[in-house]
C-alpha cells in the first residue's frame, strides 16, 4: 500500500515504519536543506530500533541545559528518546535523530518547557552544534541576568525557522548577525531592553512571515521593508521615529500592522492602500498628522482601524473616506482633533460595532445613518461640539447602556416625542437635556435632568468620587489642625 | 474644641492653614496619597451594583478594613486591592464600572454568579490584569474592545455566558493571553485568524457558539497551542491541509460542524491524544496515516459520510482506549487488526456498512468494555472468542446478518450489563450458560430463529430490567423462574409458539410495566397478572387464553386490542361471544363496588405517580444503537471504569435505600459521603454534591468525562457519575482509610504518622499530581480543576509540612531537620499567589523524592522501559528510573534540587519576610 502525492516543490521520500507497511509521506516544509525525514513523530514508541540521538547534538543539549541552570538534564541518556517537553528531534534517512526544536521558560503547566534560572542562565553558544535546529524559544529566561543577543545566533543559518526570545530582559542592540537568519519565518523578540535601531539587515530576512520586535526601547527610522511574505509587523512601543515607510507596499501579505506607541511622525503614506489583506491597523499613540490617506478605503478585509492619539491637525473626515471598509467592526478615531461633521456614509458600513470618535472638535449633528449599525455595541462621541437630535431610539438607547456616551456635548439634546420621555434614565447618563421644539410646547425649556431618578451619570460619578476624595481630604486636614493647635 | 479657639486668635495661622488645605485638595484628587480610599469606595460602588440575596458581602461596609472583606486581597505593601474573587456566590446584578478604578488588579474571578448586564467598558483600566474570569453567568453583550488595553492578561475565560457579536480581531493585541476560553456564548462570525498569530497562545476554547467562516491554515502559526477545542459551532469548508504543522496539540476538537471535504493524509503529523472530527460532513476514506498517530486516546470519526474500509493499521494504536467510527459509509470487513488495540475500551462500528464476518480476534481486547456493530452487513457466526473479553459490558450485534447459535461461553462475559443480538438470524436454544451473567439487565435476543424451550434458569438473571425474546420459535411453557425478576420492567414473548398458562409467579413482578406475550399458544386465565400494580403495556391478544378479565382492578383499564384473539377470554368492554351478565349489576351501588371505586382510583393515582416518577425508558426494540448518552432527561448513570459494574441509576437507589442516611459515611462542606455494596461486592463511594448552579450541568458533565479517564495509583479513580435531582453524585473507589486529610486532621487520630510516613505520602500525591498535570493522555482539563488542584496540593504537601514543624510528634520520629525545612519551604513555595511562582509538580515530586529514604529494594533495582501496558509509566517513571540508580544518599539534595531552590530562592526570602 502506498500514498503517493504530487506536489511539485515536495520531496517525496519513503519511511519504513516498525509496521510492515511502507509510507510514503510528504515533507510539507521543504524550505531546508537538511536531510530530515519528516515522519510523524510517535511519542512512545519512536527510537526503539535501535536509532540514535546523533553524539555532538546531545551533547549540545546537555550544554544548553546546563547554562539554562538545567544541570539534571545530563541524566537523561538519550534526549530524543521518550518525549521530552521543550526538545523535538526528527530522525534522518539513517535513522539517525537531531535536535530541530529547543524550547525554555515556564510558558505554563501545561507546556512544561524546561524552566530557567533566570538569575545565572544564559544561551549557551553549544547552541551553534546543532545544525538541524528550526526552533529556539526562551520565554522569560534571562530576566535578572540581563545580556545581549547573542551574535552567535546569527550562525544558525539556513536552517533556523522560528526564534522566539520572549520577556527575557535582553540588554542592547539587536544583532546585525540575524540578518543571516535566511530561512526565519518568524522573529520574535517581544518585551526586552533592547535598544539601538532596527537592522537593515532584516530585509534580507525574504522568508519571514511574523516579525514582533514590540515592547522595546528601538530607536530610529523603521528600516525599509521588503518581506512579501510578512503577515504579522508588530513594532509597538518602542521609540521609533520618522516616517510610516511607503515600503510597506512590499508586504502585501500583512494581515496585521500594530506601530503604535511610538514617535511617528507625518502622514500616513498612501501606500498603505496596497495592504488589500490587512485585518488590523493600530496606529495610535503617535505624531502622526493629517489628512487621512483616500486610499485607506481600499482596505476591503480591515476590520479593526485605530489611530486614536495622533495631532492629525484639524483633520476633516471627508465623506468617502472609509466607503470600502465593509468588514470594518472597530474604529478608534478618538483624540486624533478631528473636526467638521460626522458623514453620513460611516452609519452605512455594514459590520461596525464599535465606533470611539471621542475628545475631537466633531460638530454638526449624529447622522440619522447611524440608525442603520444594527449591530453597534459602543459608541463614543463623548466631548465633541456636536449638535442636534439624537436620532436613536429608545430601544436602542436602552439596549446600549452605558456604551453610549454622548456627554460633554452641550448642543445635543433629544425629543421626547422620540418615545424616550419614559425611559429617560439611559440618556440622563450621558446628561442629555430635552429638545426645545415648537411642537413640544408642554414640556419645560431646556432642562438638566442628571440629578433625576437616583441614576449617577458618569459624568457625574466622577465627580463624586471627587467629592469623596475631598471629604477625606478634609478629615484628613482636621486631623492635621488637631496636631498643630496642640502644638501651639 | 480647644483647638478651635486658639485658630479664631491667630488669623495669620488660619490663612496658612487655608493654603494647605487647597494645595492638599488638589493633590488628593489626582495623588496616590488616598489610594487606598479609592479602593474601599470602589469596591462598595461595586457592591452598589450587584444583587447579594443571600447577603454575603454583609462585611462590605464603609467603617472597616476592606482588605479583610470577603473575597479581597490586598498587596501587603501598598495596601491595593489585587485579586477579587467573588466566584460562587449568588450574587445577581450587574458589573459596576467602578472595577475600573481598583488599578492594582491582578486578579479578577466573578464567575459562577448570576450576572447580567454587559462587561464595562472600564475594566480595561485595570491594567494590571493577568486573570479575568466572568464564566458562568448571563452576561450579554459583545465583548468589549477595552478588553485588548489589558496587556498583562494572560487568563481570559467568559464561557457560559449570552455574549453575542463576534470575537474582536483586537484580542490579538493582548501579548500575553495564554489561556482564551469563550465556550458556550452565543458569539458570531469568523474565528478571527490573528488570534493564531500569538507565540504564547495554550489553550483556545470556543465550543457551542455561533461560530461560521471556515478553519484558517493560520491555525498551525501558533507554536505552544496544545487545545484546540471549537466543538458545536457552525463551520464549514476543509479541514486545512496544512493541519499537520500543528505539532503542538494535544486536543483537536472540531467535532459537530459543518466541514466537508476529505480529511487530510497530513492530520498523521499530529501528536494530539484527543482527535474529535465527529458530527461533520467528511467525506472519503479515513486515512491510514491515522495508524501512525500513536498517542492517540481518542479517536472519534463518527457521524460523518466517509466511505471505504477501515483502515487495518488502526490495530496499531496500542494505545487507544476508544475508537468510534460509528455513523458512517464504511464498507469491508472488520480489519482482524484491531484485536491488537490492547488498551481499547469502547469501539463502536454500528451504523455503517460493514461486511464479513466479526473477527475472533477482537477476543483479544481484554479491556473491552463496549462493543458496537449493530447495523451492518455482518455474516457468519458469533465468535466464541468474544467470550474472552471479560471486561465486556454492553455488547450490541443488532441488526446484522449473523448466524449459527449463541456461544455457550458467554458465560464468562460475568461484567456484561446489556446483550443485544437482535434481528440476525441465530438458531438454535438459548444457552443454559446464559443465566450464569449474572450482571445482565437488558437480553435482547429478538428477532432470530431461536428455537428450544425458554430456560429456567433464566429466571437466576436477578438484575434483569428488559427481556425480550419476541420473534423467535421458542416452544415450551413461560419457567415460573420469571417470578425471580424482581427488578424486570419489561418482558416480550411475543410471537413465538409458547403454550401453557402465564405463570401465577408473574404477579409478584412489582417493577413490572410492561408484558407482551402476543401470538402465543398460551392457555388458562388471567387472574395471575391481577397483583401486577406497575403493569402499564400488557398483550396478551392472540393466544388462546379463557376465562373472565378481572374486574375492578388495573387489567380492566387495558384496551380490546390487548385482549382480542383469545376466543374463550371474557370481558364487559369487547364484544367478545361471552354474555354479558355484568350490566345487571350496575344499578344499585353496593359498597364492595364502592371500595373497588376507591381501590381503582387509588390505582390510577399511583399509575400517574409510577409514570411521573419513573425515567422515561425508550421502546425495547426501537433503541437503536446510536444510543450516545446526550438528549437523557432522566437521571442517567455514566460509568466510566469497567470494574463499576452496576447498571442504572434504579440499581444504586434500591441499594442505597434512595441514599438513606444509614448508608452516610462522611459529610464535606459541599457534599455527602454515602457508601454503597455493588453487586459484585464491591464497595463504592457515593460523593453527593449539593446542585448549585443547574446551568453548569452540561459543563460538569464534560469535565467529569475527563476526569473519569484519569487512572493513577495514588490518585482516587473517579468510576461514574450521576445527575440527578437528588444532587450530582460521583462515584469514587471506596478508601478503607478515608481521605488523607482524615488521617491528618481527622479526631481520632488512631495511628500516629511518622516523619517517613508523611514524607511518602506526600510524594505520593505529588505523584499523582504530577500525572494529572503532564502524563494524562487526555489532556483536557479546565482551569477549575487545576485551580482546586493548587488548593490540593496546599493542603497535602503544604499544610502537612507546615503542621508538623510545630507539631511536637514529628521531631520525635524525624531524624534530619534539613528534611523537614526543605520541605516547610517547598511548601512556601506551593502556596505562592502566582501560579508561575510556583514550582511545578515535577519539580515538587523530584524534591521529595530526593527526601524520601530508598529502602525498598525494588525501587533500586534499575527497571527496563516501562511496559507497553502501563500508559501511567510515560514521564514520571521513565524519569524515576533514571534518577533513581544514582540516588542512594537520600539526606544531602541533588543538584537539580539544589538548583530548584536557587531558582526559588528570592521566592522564599520574599515569603518569609
Amino acid at each position: 500500500m502506498m500514498f503517493f502525492f504530487s506536489f511539485p516543490t515536495l520531496v517525496v521520500v519513503l519511511v519504513w515504519l516498525p509496521i510492515v507497511m511502507p509510507f510514503t509521506i510528504i515533507l510539507t516544509d521543504s524550505g531546508t536543506p537538511s536531510a530530515l525525514v519528516d515522519a510523524p513523530q510517535t511519542g512512545f514508541s519512536m527510537n526503539k530500533n535501535g536509532a540514535r540521538t546523533n553524539p555532538r547534538e546531545q551533547a549540545a543539549v546537555y550544554e544548553i541545559m546546563k547554562a539554562t541552570g538545567n544541570g539534571w538534564a545530563t541524566d537523561i541518556p538519550d534526549v530524543c528518546r521518550g518525549r521530552w517537553h521543550g526538545i523535538e528531534c526528527m530522525p534522518d534517512k539513517d535513522e539517525v535523530y537531531h535536535v530541530v526544536s529547543l524550547s525554555f521558560g515556564a510558558l505554563s503547566d501545561d507546556t512544561a518547557f524546561p524552566t530557567c534560572d533566570q538569575k545565572r542562565s544564559f544561551i549557551s553558544p553549544a547552541i551553534t552544534k546543532l545544525p538541524h535546529l528550526r526552533t529556539l524559544f526562551f520565554y522569560r529566561c534571562f530576566s535578572y541576568n540581563p545580556q545581549p543577543i547573542p551574535t552567535f545566533l546569527g550562525q544558525l543559518g539556513p536552517t533556523l525557522q522560528t526564534l522566539v526570545l520572549r520577556e527575557n530582559g535582553h540588554v542592547g542592540p539587536i544583532p546585525t548577525e540575524l540578518g543571516n537568519l535566511t530561512s526565519l519565518k518568524v522573529l520574535d523578540l517581544h518585551k526586552n531592553k533592547l535598544n539601538g535601531s532596527i537592522p537593515v539587515s532584516f530585509k534580507r530576512l525574504t522568508h519571514l512571515k511574523s516579525m514582533d520586535l514590540s515592547v522595546n526601547r528601538l530607536t530610529g527610522q523603521i528600516p525599509g521593508l521588503n518581506n512579501p511574505g510578512l503577515s504579522i509587523l508588530d513594532l509597538n512601543q518602542n521609540l521609533l521615529t520618522g516616517y510610516i515607510p511607503p515600503s510597506i507596499a512590499n508586504c502585501p501579505s500583512l494581515l496585521k500592522m500594530d506601530l503604535s506607541r511610538n514617535h511617528l511622525s507625518g502622514p500616513i503614506p498612501d501606500e498603505i492602500g496596497y495592504l488589500r489583506n490587512l485585518v488590523l491597523l493600530d496606529l495610535s499613540y503617535n505624531q502622526l498628522l493629517g489628512p487621512l490617506p483616500s486610499a485607506l478605503g481600499k482596505l476591503g478585509a480591515l476590520q479593526a482601524l485605530i489611530l486614536k492619539g495622533n495631532p492629525m491637525d484639524s483633520t476633516m473626515i471627508t465623506g468617502n473616506w472609509f466607503d470600502g471598509l465593509k468588514d470594518l467592526m472597530i474604529l478608534i478615531l478618538s483624540d486624533t482633533s478631528l473636526h467638521g461633521p460626522i458623514p453620513e456614509s460611516l452609519g452605512l458600513l455594514p459590520s461596525l460595532r464599535v465606533i470611539h470618535l471621542d475628545r475631537n472638535k466633531l460638530n454638526g449633528s449624529i447622522p440619522t445613518s447611524f440608525l442603520e449599525l444594527k449591530g453597534l455595541s459602543e459608541l463614543r462621541l463623548n466631548d465633541n461640539q456636536l449638535t442636534g437630535q439624537v436620532p436613536f431610539v429608545r430601544e436602542t438607547v436602552w439596549k446600549m447602556g452605558q456604551k453610549l456616551r454622548l456627554y460633554n456635548n452641550t448642543g445635543l439634546c433629544y425629543d421626547p416625542q422620540n418615545g424616550l420621555d419614559d425611559d429617560i434614565d439611559s440618556l440622563v447618563i450621558s446628561g442629555i437635556s430635552y429638545c426645545e421644539t415648537s411642537r413640544s410646547t408642554s414640556i419645560p425649556t431646556t432642562m438638566h435632568l442628571s440629578n433625576g431618578l437616583g441614576h449617577k451619570s458618569i459624568f457625574e460619578w466622577r465627580s463624586s468620587a471627587q467629592i469623596c476624595s475631598t471629604s477625606i481630604g478634609l478629615q484628613v486636614l482636621l486631623l492635621m489642625m488637631l496636631l498643630l493647635g496642640n502644638l501651639m | 474644641m480647644a483647638f478651635c479657639f486658639k485658630f479664631v486668635l491667630k488669623d495669620g495661622f488660619l490663612l496658612r492653614v487655608l493654603v494647605l488645605v487647597l494645595i492638599f485638595l488638589s493633590s488628593s484628587s489626582f495623588g496616590l496619597a488616598d489610594n487606598e480610599d479609592d479602593d474601599g469606595s470602589a469596591l462598595l460602588e461595586i457592591k452598589k451594583s450587584f444583587r447579594d440575596v443571600d447577603n454575603v458581602l454583609y462585611e462590605w461596609a464603609d467603617s472597616s478594613d476592606y482588605c479583610y472583606w470577603r473575597g479581597v486581597t490586598c498587596d501587603n505593601v501598598t495596601f491595593n486591592v489585587i485579586a477579587l474573587n467573588l466566584s460562587g456566590l449568588n450574587l445577581g446584578g450587574e458589573i459596576s464600572p467602578s472595577v475600573g478604578d481598583l488599578k492594582g488588579l491582578l486578579a479578577i474571578d466573578l464567575s459562577g454568579n448570576h450576572l447580567s448586564g454587559q462587561i464595562p467598558d472600564e475594566i480595561g483600566d485595570c491594567l494590571a490584569l493577568k486573570s479575568l474570569d466572568l464564566s458562568f453567568n448571563v452576561i450579554e453583550g459583545d465583548i468589549p474592545f477595552s478588553i485588548s488595553k489589558l496587556k498583562q492578561l494572560e487568563i481570559l475565560v467568559l464561557k457560559n455566558n449570552l455574549l453575542t457579536g463576534p470575537i474582536p480581531s483586537t484580542l490579538s493585541q493582548i501579548p500575553n493571553l495564554k489561556y482564551l476560553d469563550l465556550a458556550t456564548n452565543m458569539l458570531g462570525g469568523d474565528i478571527p485568524r490573528l488570534i493564531y498569530w500569538n507565540e504564547v497562545l495554550q489553550y483556545l476554547g470556543l465550543r457551542e457558539n455561533n461560530l461560521t467562516g471556515s478553519l484558517s491554515p493560520d491555525m498551525c502559526q501558533l507554536t505552544g497551542l496544545w487545545y484546540f477545542d471549537v466543538r458545536n459551532n457552525s463551520l464549514t469548508g476543509n479541514i486545512p491541509l496544512n493541519i499537520g504543522n500543528c505539532t503542538s496539540f494535544q486536543v483537536l476538537d472540531v467535532s459537530y460542524n459543518q466541514l466537508t471535504g476529505e480529511i487530510p493524509f497530513n492530520i498523521g503529523f499530529l501528536q494530539v491524544a484527543t482527535l474529535s472530527l465527529q458530527g461533520n460532513k467528511l467525506t472519503g476514506k479515513i486515512p491510514s496515516v491515522i495508524g501512525l498517530m500513536q498517542a492517540l486516546a481518542v479517536l472519534d470519526l463518527s457521524c460523518n459520510f466517509l466511505t471505504g474500509p477501515i483502515p487495518p493499521i488502526l490495530g496499531n494504536l496500542t494505545y487507544t482506549e476508544k475508537l468510534y467510527l460509528h455513523g458512517n459509509k464504511l464498507t469491508g470487513s472488520i480489519p482482524p487488526e484491531l484485536g491488537n488495540m490492547t488498551m481499547l475500551h469502547y469501539l463502536e462500528l454500528n451504523d455503517n456498512r460493514l461486511s464479513g464476518h466479526i473477527p475472533p480476534e477482537l477476543g483479544k481486547l481484554t479491556d473491552l468494555y463496549e462493543l458496537n456493530v449493530a447495523n451492518n452487513y455482518l455474516q457468519g457466526p458469533i465468535p466464541e472468542n468474544l467470550s474472552s473479553c471479560t471486561n465486556l459490558n454492553n455488547l450490541n450485534l443488532y441488526n446484522n446478518k449473523l448466524n449459527g447459535t449463541i456461544p455457550p461461553a458467554f458465560q464468562k462475559l460475568e461484567s456484561m450489563t446489556y446483550l443485544n443480538l437482535s434481528s440476525n438470524s441465530i438458531k438454535g436454544p438459548i444457552p443454559i450458560e446464559l443465566s450464569r451473567i449474572g450482571n445482565l439487565d437488558t437480553l435482547d435476543l429478538s428477532n432470530n430463529q431461536i428455537s428450544g424451550s425458554i430456560p429456567s434458569s433464566v429466571g437466576d438473571l436477578e438484575h434483569l430490567l428488559k427481556l425480550n425474546l419476541s420473534k423467535n420459535r421458542l416452544t415450551g411453557y413461560i419457567p415460573a423462574e420469571f417470578g425471580n425478576l424482581r427488578s424486570v420492567m419489561r418482558i416480550d414473548l411475543s410471537y413465538n409458539h409458547l403454550s401453557g398458562q402465564i405463570p401465577q409467579e408473574l404477579g409478584q413482578l412489582q417493577n413490572l410495566l410492561s408484558l407482551r406475550v402476543e401470538n402465543n399458544n398460551l392457555t388458562g386465565d388471567l387472574l395471575s397478572l391481577v397483583n401486577c400494580f406497575s403493569l402499564s403495556d400488557l398483550n396478551v391478544s392472540y393466544n388462546n387464553l379463557a376465562g373472565n378479565i378481572p374486574s375492578g382492578n388495573k387489567l380492566s383499564k387495558f384496551p380490546p386490542s390487548s385482549f382480542v384473539g383469545n376466543p374463550d377470554l371474557c370481558g364487559t368492554w369487547i364484544d367478545s361471544t361471552c354474555h354479558n351478565s355484568h350490566s345487571t349489576e350496575r344499578a344499585p351501588i353496593s359498597k364492595a363496588a364502592i371500595l373497588g371505586i376507591a381501590l381503582g382510583a387509588l390505582v390510577i393515582l399511583l399509575m400517574i405517580l409510577v409514570a411521573v416518577c419513573r425515567p422515561h425508558n425508550p421502546p425495547p426494540f426501537s433503541d437503536g444503537t446510536l444510543d450516545k448518552p446526550i438528549h437523557h432527561i432522566s437521571p442517567k448513570l455514566v460509568i466510566l471504569h469497567m470494574n463499576m459494574a452496576l447498571h442504572v441509576y434504579e440499581d444504586i437507589m434500591r441499594m442505597t435505600e434512595n441514599l438513606s442516611e444509614k448508608y452516610i459515611i462522611g459529610y464535606g462542606a459541599s457534599s455527602t459521603v454515602y457508601k454503597c455494596v455493588l453487586k459484585n461486592c464491591r464497595p463504592v463511594a457515593i460523593k453527593r454534591l449539593y446542585s448549585h448552579y443547574p446551568q453548569s450541568l452540561k459543563e460538569f458533565e464534560t469535565e467529569l468525562e475527563t476526569v473519569g479517564s484519569i487512572k493513577h495509583r495514588n490518585l482516587v479513580c473517579l468510576q461514574g457519575y450521576s445527575l440527578s435531582p437528588s444532587g450530582n453524585l460521583l462515584f469514587y473507589d471506596y478508601m478503607e482509610n478515608g481521605s488523607l486529610w482524615d488521617l491528618l486532621h481527622g479526631p481520632a487520630k488512631k495511628q500516629k504518622l511518622d516523619w517517613d510516613t508523611r514524607l511518602k505520602i506526600a510524594l505520593g500525591a505529588a505523584q499523582g499530581l504530577a500525572y494529572l498535570h503532564h502524563d494524562c493522555s487526555p489532556r483536557r482539563k479546565a482551569v477549575d480543576n487545576e485551580c482546586n488542584l493548587h488548593h490540593l496540593i496546599m493542603s497535602k504537601t503544604a499544610n502537612n509540612a507546615v503542621m508538623e514543624t510545630v507539631d511536637p510528634d514529628i521531631s520525635a520520629t524525624c531524624k534530619d531537620l534539613g528534611a523537614v525545612k526543605k520541605i516547610f519551604q517547598l511548601a512556601l513555595l506551593c502556596s505562592k499567589r502566582q501560579p508561575s511562582d510556583r514550582p511545578t509538580m515535577h519539580e515538587v515530586t523530584r524534591v521529595l523524592e530526593s527526601l524520601v529514604p530508598t529502602v525498598t529494594p525494588k525501587q533500586a533495582i534499575p527497571l527496563p522501559l516501562p511496559p507497553p501496558s502501563t500508559k501511567v509509566a510515560s514521564y514520571m517513571e521513565e524519569y524515576s528510573n533514571i534518577k533513581n540508580p544514582g540516588m542512594i544518599n537520600c539526606t544531602s539534595m541533588s543538584t537539580s534540587d539544589a538548583q530548584l531552590f536557587l531558582k526559588f530562592g528570592e521566592v522564599i526570602s520574599q515569603t518569609t519576610e
